[in-house]
Formats: structure tokens, sequence, C-alpha cells
């Protein structure tokens, strides 16, 4: 541990954080960012539960996120946009190539050699794709310097984190800068790879026209077995239902595209959830606590802490756990009383004359302390302590340091095995300390310290160097002016607690005369931990190196929370950020292909309105079912769902509703278009 | 008796870029138990005049009289339904449904009972020399003289005395097209229809009992004995 080491490592899954803001530094060491992961479980393996390992990022991880999810969702932008692309164009080779595909047909038929004809295609294609591949480039090279930094100012919203009072406070951080320069070449790549692919498009329809190498010949679309004759009583649920019957692959579009979107409601609204949940869990799961510190944020004991404002946070209703602590020097006297009740004499410390009590008095600061806390596992010897070993006397526990004023347990203490060994006490004797408060003793007629006798209902095993004596707070503490009935209790203040209370002026001046030796605190609810700041910031409590009105350092222990929840959080504001845009593209969708289908029975809906069908008979002939087929493939969607997954979500039903709601509108307003259409000119149109 | 008069017809399509007048001030009439042929070059407007005559649409202007009763004074799905049955010459059958049904479907729509309709769509089946076998098979499976005569059924399965034919032999081989011809001149001779065809087919004008001459929507009448 003669070594001084500086580690410097990103956040990530395999690291865990230390929990602890301070502590005592043994050493420090520079790792490689690949290996802190096994580092850490290397050294987690050999130290010891009283030794810690904490390691820094320097605060590059905090800055890193929001641009870790930018990053990621530039990836799914990236390849949505390709798909996008890649789709326009083939779009593009169907439009321009294939619907020509009558031109093809005749310049085959007059002798024209296949390579003329792809040269054909080709060159005219050619010409408008590398315009619009060009014109891309060029406004994509002009715009992404404003893109980018629209990017940023976004990453900046992402990176909000309330980090008043925080023990991440305790640690270094760093900006980030985000300035990448995109070289003109990749635009010019990005154009070329575009113009490439509409050229193949286009060729590949080319050579598909050249399968038809004479003028089309249509043969009726239909089933290809005979079928029994239905009598079509029904109307048009009638007619609906033998189309879907007797439809074959078209009547397979709509329902695997209702369960491709069930499926895709289902993992985006399960996806929601789950972080939601987590967030939840996080919130539920997390117990914020904190601590009065001094200005440097590095001690949690031997402060000064005006006992009025710690009272007064305890009765802002914020904080459900109170734990503090108040210590004096103290001079062992000895045995006062043995376990069998046999009572021992023992004299008073006298007060020397002047420069006696003067060299006493500085005894008195090296001696060891009697501690009055009401929760020795939160007193500054054992804050960072997971074990503690403790041995009691029958009949008490941990419980005897939170007793009244008043209760007749007050006197009892713990002390170390040490001072057991030493003195040769016994749990159950009564021990007498001096205390560094002296008055006229009327038995003695001169000065003494006072003394107090103590019970010993429990040892410990000490973790620091100094024979620490534990006793009820209430002893060296009024307790009832905090606490209730002065009974230190844990849990919840009493209703009265509610923020606003405050104290009678002769409550503050007798709280004003404590000081505390320690104090730390557990809010009341994790979800409530921007309002305790809030109370804080209001109240003029001071932050680490950052000194307000009231000179109090507290730190909250909420780095790790922080970080979780803002990593959560992202996460969530990412999905409510791009998840409506999802929606909404497959609400389009599913207008869309509604239309396209609708559309496509156009000469069927004219020969039915030739042959005097009403408007609203041809209107459910058709709306009936394109409406089965899409609850139809809904329903087995939510079944599969439910049978593989489990139940769906709210989300996810109402998410279904939504789509079939637009399915169901893109399919009536398509209706009601065709059957506006002048039948006359759909009819007339020879095949 | 006249079944259909016009007065003044006149119809044009209107298109974002330009106006095409296809029907011009149109005076005839026609009557039933008789075949109508309505012959001139694409474009001169027969298919209109045909669609016009069926109440696929109305004139923009002038009148058609059906038995003395103006047809946009009526409900033109009802009078598709009841009143004008039409031929076409790419078929338009239902392609999911079978033989069979494309027959009954404009029965259906008339409120027939299932069976009484199947037994009537046979019957006309038989009566345009559809072969029985054929009655349960889709339209796909047919050759197109045989999909032109279930036109024909369905358009004879609408119990109406008016039978408009567009181009209805325009797909067909010379036997086919004799055949379908023949079936439609006996609806008008002996079960007294008025059959109005428009066609290219100079050969079958020997059968027809009038014939008008269209040419850029006006209409002339050469007459027949």
């Amino acid at each position: 541990m003669d070594k001084n080491w500086y580690v410097y490592v990103p956040k990530s899954s395999g690291v865990p954080w230390s929990p602890f803001p301070v502590g005592y530094t043994v050493g420090q060491a520079v790792i490689r960012n690949e290996d802190a992961a096994a580092f850490y479980a290397r050294m987690e393996s050999v130290i010891n539960g009283r030794f810690l390992l904490t390691i820094y990022d320097q605060g590059y991880s905090t800055v890193a996120m929001p641009y870790q999810t930018i990053l990621r969702v530039a990836k799914i932008v990236t390849a949505v946009c390709a798909l996008v692309e890649l789709a326009v164009v083939i779009l593009f080779g169907f439009l321009f190539i294939y619907r020509q595909r009558e031109t093809s047909e005749t310049m085959l038929m007059l002798g024209t050699k296949k390579v003329q004809v792809c040269e054909y295609f080709l060159c005219s294609a050619g010409v408008i794709s590398l315009a619009a591949t060009a014109a891309g480039s060029i406004a994509g090279y002009w715009l992404h310097d404003s893109i980018i930094a629209l990017v940023v100012k976004t990453a900046g919203h992402y990176q909000l984190i309330d980090s008043r009072y925080s023990n991440g406070n305790l640690t270094i951080s760093r900006l980030l800068e985000f300035a990448p320069e995109l070289k003109w070449q990749l635009f010019l790549a990005v154009g070329a790879a575009v113009f490439l692919f509409a050229c193949i498009s286009c060729l590949a329809f080319t050579l598909s026209t050249f399968l038809h190498n004479r003028p089309s010949q249509k043969t009726p679309w239909g089933p290809k077995k005979e079928h029994r004759t239905s009598h079509l009583r029904g109307r048009s649920l009638k007619y609906a239902l033998l189309s879907i019957l007797r439809g074959g692959a078209r009547s397979t579009v709509v329902p695997i595209l209702a369960i491709t979107v069930v499926i895709f409601f289902g993992q985006l609204s399960s996806t929601a959830l789950r972080y939601q949940e987590q967030l939840d869990s996080v919130y539920d799961n997390t117990t914020i606590t904190g601590y009065y510190t001094d200005i440097n944020g590095k001690q949690i004991g031997n402060l000064v802490v005006d006992a009025y404002d710690v009272g007064s946070l305890y009765r802002s209703g914020k904080i459900k756990k109170l734990f503090a602590s108040i210590s004096e020097p103290y001079y062992y006297l000895g045995v006062s009383k043995l376990v069998d009740g046999t009572e021992l004499h023992l004299d008073p410390l006298f007060v020397p004359p002047a420069f006696g009590l003067e060299s006493l008095e500085e005894e008195f600061q090296r001696r060891p302390h009697l501690t009055a806390t009401n929760n020795i596992r939160n007193a500054p010897e054992f804050y960072y302590s997971n074990v503690i070993t403790m041995t009691f006397l029958e009949g008490y526990d941990e419980s005897i340091l939170n007793v009244s004023p008043d209760d007749k347990r007050v006197n009892s203490c713990l002390i170390p095995t040490s001072l057991m060994r030493e003195h040769n006490i016994v749990l159950g004797d009564t021990l007498r300390v001096a205390l560094d408060h002296y008055y006229t003793s009327p038995q003695y007629e001169r000065p003494v310290f006072r003394d107090v006798d103590l019970l010993v209902v429990g040892s410990y095993e000490k973790q620091g160097s100094e024979d620490t004596i534990y006793a009820p707070l209430s002893l060296l503490f009024p307790t009832e002016l905090i606490w209730d009935d002065g009974k230190v209790i844990e849990g919840a203040p009493s209703s009265t607690f509610d923020t606003g209370y405050s104290f009678t002026p002769k409550q503050e001046y007798q709280l004003r005369k404590y000081s505390l030796n320690s104090a730390n605190f557990t809010i009341i609810d994790s979800r409530t931990l921007v309002a305790i700041k809030d109370y804080f910031t209001d109240y003029g409590y001071s932050e680490v190196n950052k000194v307000s009105s009231v000179r109090q350092f507290v730190v909250l222990n909420d780095v790790s929370f922080n970080n979780a929840v803002a990593s959560i959080k992202q996460q969530i504001r990412y999905i409510n950020t791009l998840y409506p845009f999802l929606y909404l593209l497959v609400g389009i969708i599913s207008i869309v292909v509604s239309y396209l289908l609708v559309i496509s029975r156009k000469k069927e809906f004219a020969t039915m309105r030739g042959l005097g069908a009403t408007r609203v008979r041809t209107f459910f002939s058709f709306f009936w079912e394109q409406g089965i087929l899409c609850v139809l493939g809904a329903g087995i969607g939510l079944l599969g769902w439910k049978l593989i997954i489990g139940t769906p979500t709210t989300l996810h039903l109402m998410l279904i509703a939504g789509f079939l709601v637009c399915y169901s509108i893109g399919c009536a307003v398509s209706i009601m278009i065709m059957n506006h259409t002048n039948v006359l000119t759909i009819l007339l149109d020879r095949d | 008796m006249n079944i259909l008069e016009l007065h003044d017809v006149t119809y044009s399509y209107n298109s974002k870029y330009q106006k095409v007048e296809a029907i011009k001030h149109i005076d005839c009439s026609f009557e039933q138990g008789k075949v109508y042929a309505i012959i001139g070059k694409s474009g001169s407007g027969k298919s209109t005049l045909l669609s016009l005559l069926a109440g696929l649409d109305l004139p923009a202007s002038g009148k058609i009289l059906f038995k003395g009763e103006p047809i946009n004074s009526m409900d033109l799905a009802k009078y598709r339904r009841e009143c004008a049955a039409m031929i076409y010459q790419s078929f338009r059958l239902f392609p999911l449904l079978t033989v069979s049904e494309n027959i009954t479907y404009p029965m259906e729509l008339r409120g027939f009972k299932g069976d009484q309709a199947r037994l009537r769509a046979r019957e006309l089946a038989a009566r345009v020399a559809l072969p029985e076998s054929a009655i349960d098979r889709f339209p796909n499976m047919l050759s197109g003289g045989e999909q032109q005569r279930v036109g024909i059924a369905r358009a004879m399965s609408m119990d109406t005395m008016l039978l408009l034919a567009d181009e209805p032999t325009g797909n067909l081989d010379e036997e086919n097209s004799c055949n379908i011809i023949d079936i439609l001149v006996d609806l008008a001779h002996k079960d007294g229809y008025c059959v109005i065809i428009a066609t290219h087919d100079l050969g079958i004008l020997p059968k027809m009992d009038v014939v008008f001459h269209m040419n850029s929507g006006v209409i002339h009448q050469e007459t027949r004995c």
C-alpha cells in the first residue's frame, strides 16, 4: 500500500460503483479501460470487508451516456433510412421500368437487341437517379452541420441530472466535446451507393421484362379448383366471407400485416413497460441516505452540527430515519458495582489546582469518548462497516440506545471488548466514568468532575483505535426536543411533523445549545429526492466546497441512484420520442395498405355497381372483408402473444385498437372514394 | 313500343387538361323485340352511349327516357338492377364467385331466395348452352366464349327487357361470336328483349334489325329490313 496509482475507468455494467462517497485512501491504481472489470473482480476476491475498491472515471461516463444513446439512435435511424432508401429505389425501378414493360416488349418485337433495351432504360433512369443522388448528397453535405448541432442540443437536454448535494460531486466531472467532422467524401460515397442501387434495381426490372417477350397475355385471376356453389345468402357479409375463403394469398396479406403489427407493438409496449418497471423498481428498492459532513466532504464524525438544524430537518417530514451522535471524552474511573450487586467505592476525579486542571483538560482531549447515539451502526466508527460483532446481556439489544431520557435504562452502555479485557469488566457490571464538566461536590466540598455510572449491557469488537463507550442518545441529548416523546424511534415522524412545523422559540433556544458530532439520515422515499434537495436549498444548507447561508454541509448518497434513474429515464425519453413516430408510421402504413388493397378491387366494385348494387351494399361487401381479415389477424397475433409471451399490456391492446381503427378508417375512406368514382370509366377500361 | 328514347343527349369527359365531347346531341329511340347494332370507329362514342343507356352515368344534357320516364329522376342503382342489363367485352365476372354464384348475384340483389336463384341460374346456364359441369367452376377455369355466356346468363337473370352488349364478341373467335350473337338475337326475337349491341364486327350486321352508325359522337340510323 505504499504506491500511489490513479484509476481512470469508464462506467459500464461490468464495473460496479462504490456506494461510499468518502473514506480513507489506502492506495490508488491506474488500470486500462478494458481491464477494469477483471481488475475489480480480482481485487474484490482478495480485499476484506474493511476495504473498499472505488473506481473513478473522471466523470466521462456521465457525459458519454447521452452520446451513447444518440449513437444507438443514429444506428437505428441509419438502418431504417437504408431500408427506406432501398424500398424507394425498388419502387423507382418498378414505376420507371416495370410499368413500361410494354415498351420493352414492343422494342423486342421490333427486333431491338436486349442490350439496347437495357441501354435505353438504364440511360433514362440513370439520368434521373444521378440528378437525384447528386442533389441529395449536396444537400446532405450542406445541412449536416445544422443536423449535428440539433443532435448536440438534444443531447444536452438528456444529461440533466440534479446534482445538488450529491455525493457525485465528490468526484471530478469533465465535459466531453462532441464535434465530429464529416468529410465530403462520405456524402459522395453514400450518393454513389444509392445511385448504384438505383441502377441495379432498374436493370433487374428491365431484365424481368424480358421474361414476357410478347404482348401481355392476361389470365383471369381466381381459384384453381372447383368449389361448391354458395347460396350467397347473408348479402354483403356472405360475399365478404366467400372472398376471404377463396381469396388465397390475397386473403393472407391483411392477417400477416395485423400479426406483424401485433408483434411489433408488443415489442414496443413491453420494452416501454420494462423500462417503466425498472424505474419503479429502482424507486421502490432504493434507500437514499445522507449525512452531515465538513466543507471537504471527508468527515462524518467530530463535526459541530447545530441540533436545531437537524431537528428542523427531521420535522420537515422529508426524512424517515435520523441517526445522531454526541460525544464527550471520558475518564475511566473503575467499576462501581459488580454484576452480583456488590458496590465498590470509587473516588471522584478531583479538579486539581490551576496548572493541573489545564493539564487534565488537555489529557481529556486525548481520552476516548463516550458517544451517545441512537444507532451504533451509523456511528462514524461503523459507518462504512457491514458487519459489527456485538454481544448483549440477556434482555438487551441494540434498541437500548433508543430509550427516552426518563427511562431507567438510560444509563446503559456498550463497551469495546478491549476495554473489558483491560479492566476485567464483565457484562452486567456498572462502570463509572468522569466527563469533562466539573462542579463543587457537596460531599467532598471541593470541585470534582462530573461522573456517570453506566450499566454495561453489551460489548462490541472495536474497529477504530479508540475505546469508545456507546450510550443511549438521550443520556447526553434531550431527545424529546426532536422526537415525539423523547424516545428515539425509527420510522416515519409523527403526523404533526409535516412540512411547515416549526419549533417554539423556547425549543429552538434549547436546541441551539446543543451541537451534534454526527448526523445521518434516510429520506422518506427516493421519489422525494428533488423535494429534499429543494428543502436543503431553501434552508440554505451548504454543499461540499460550496458554502451557502447555513454553514452546515450535507451530502446525499444518490450518485448510483441518479445514474440508474438517468440511464433508465434516458431510455424512456428515447422511447417516448421515437415510439410515437413508429406508431404514426404503422398507422400510415395500415391506411396505405388498406387503400391499396381496396383500390385493387375497383373492377370488382365497378361490376357490382354496374349490376345495380347500392353504395351501401358495395361498401359493406369490401368493408366486412377487410375488417374481418384485420380483426382475425390481430386476434391470432394476440392469442399467439398470450400463449408465447404472456398477457398483453394495456398499452399493447390500445395500440392494436389504434391499428384496427386506422385500418378501418383507411378501408372506409378508400371504399367511399371508390364509391364516388365514375363507374363508367372503370367499366369501359378494356383489359 | 319504345322502351328507350333519347332526346338531345350529350356527354363529355372532363379531364384536368381537356374536355372531350363524346356524345353530341343524340336523338333516337329503341323498341322491344328488336336487335340494334351501334357501329363506328374506336372513340366514336359507342361504348359511352351504351353506358349512358345502362345508367352507369347521366348525360350532361338532354334526356333518356325509360318507358317514358326520365332515368335521371330514377334511382340509378335501382335502374341498373331492374331495368337495364349490361354485357361487357371483358365479361366483368366476379373472379371469386362460381358460375352459378355469378349468375345469381343480380337475383340475390333483388331478394331472390338462394335455392330459387340457383335453380334459375341452372336454367339460364342451359339456355346459353353452358355445360352443366361449368356451373361450379370459377371464371378463370372457363374459355372466353363460356365466360361471355355466363355474362349473358347473368344479364338475363336480371329479368330486365333491355340488354346492352358492349363488344360482346370482341374477345371471341368467329364460331363463338356467331353463337353469342345468335343467343342475343333469339332473346330479342323470341323473348321480346330490346338488345343493343355496340360492335366493330360488321359480319353480324345482317342479323341486326336496326343499325346505328356513330361518328365523333353523332349518330346516324341505317334502316334495315
